[in-house]
């Protein structure tokens, strides 16, 4: 899938938004989204794409998703979190297509009452995301490319 | 019965297409669609080893559920998102 022709695939609940974006991720809406006045913690978690990886440096990433199951995936990890964790409000955004050194490809804010709830979910969610959720990036070299699997977490 | 196959990453650029139609005999089920699948590209056949199989956008393992007509089945090759 293309960047140039994704449309913005949101899932929306009363306390939670998933998003997948083509563009750049918006830090600050984000952690506003999760703004709530009975929380005196929010949680932030960023995956940025960085410059080398097993050795090898790196210009890039292209990222590919299967939107409609990746939004009911990650639908799910957040009812999971939210059973073994009092939460306030979870905003999870991914984002698809060429994404450049040092910019955010996933970000990640919950809000709870107390820090260790949101930190604990903000953990659980990123693991379980990158080990269930059907997005897949592939790295560019100067000399090739090559998808990537995510190990063990 | 008509489905649709989806394909992502390097199954979609070996396939050469995200999306293939199949047409499957009545009392399909997945392991009839991985078979027709296999037909047109016997290649990849060790890719499949390593490949989970979500019908309707959920992850199944049971290679015996059966399929019905205009269901959506993706062959999701080993995750690398975050």
């Amino acid at each position: 899938m293309q960047a140039s022709e994704f449309v913005k695939q949101t899932l929306k609940t009363e306390r939670d938004e998933i998003e997948i974006i083509a563009s750049a991720i918006d830090i600050s809406a984000l952690l506003a989204s999760v703004a709530d006045p009975e929380a005196g913690a929010s949680s932030l978690f960023l995956g940025s794409v960085r410059n080398h990886n097993q050795g090898k440096g790196v210009l890039y990433l292209e990222y590919e998703c299967y939107p409609e199951m990746a939004l009911l995936e990650i639908q799910s990890i957040l009812q999971t979190a939210r059973e073994r964790w009092s939460l306030k409000r979870i905003g999870v955004i991914h984002r698809v297509g060429r994404i450049e050194i040092g910019e955010a490809a996933v970000a990640i804010a919950v809000s709870s009452v107390h820090r260790q709830e949101s930190i604990e979910a903000m953990h659980f969610i990123i693991d379980t995301l990158k080990a269930s959720v059907p997005i897949w990036k592939k790295e560019y070299w100067q000399d090739g490319s090559m998808w990537l699997e995510n190990c063990c977490g | 019965m008509k489905i649709t196959l989806k394909t992502f990453a390097q199954l979609r650029e070996k396939t050469g297409r995200g999306q293939i139609e199949l047409e499957l005999p009545e009392q399909a089920t997945l392991e009839t669609c991985l078979k027709a699948f296999l037909q047109q590209f016997p290649e990849l056949e060790q890719d499949l080893k390593h490949t989970r199989l979500a019908l309707n956008q959920r992850y199944v393992r049971d290679l015996t559920t059966p399929l019905k007509t205009n269901d959506e089945v993706a062959l999701i090759p080993p995750v690398s998102g975050g």
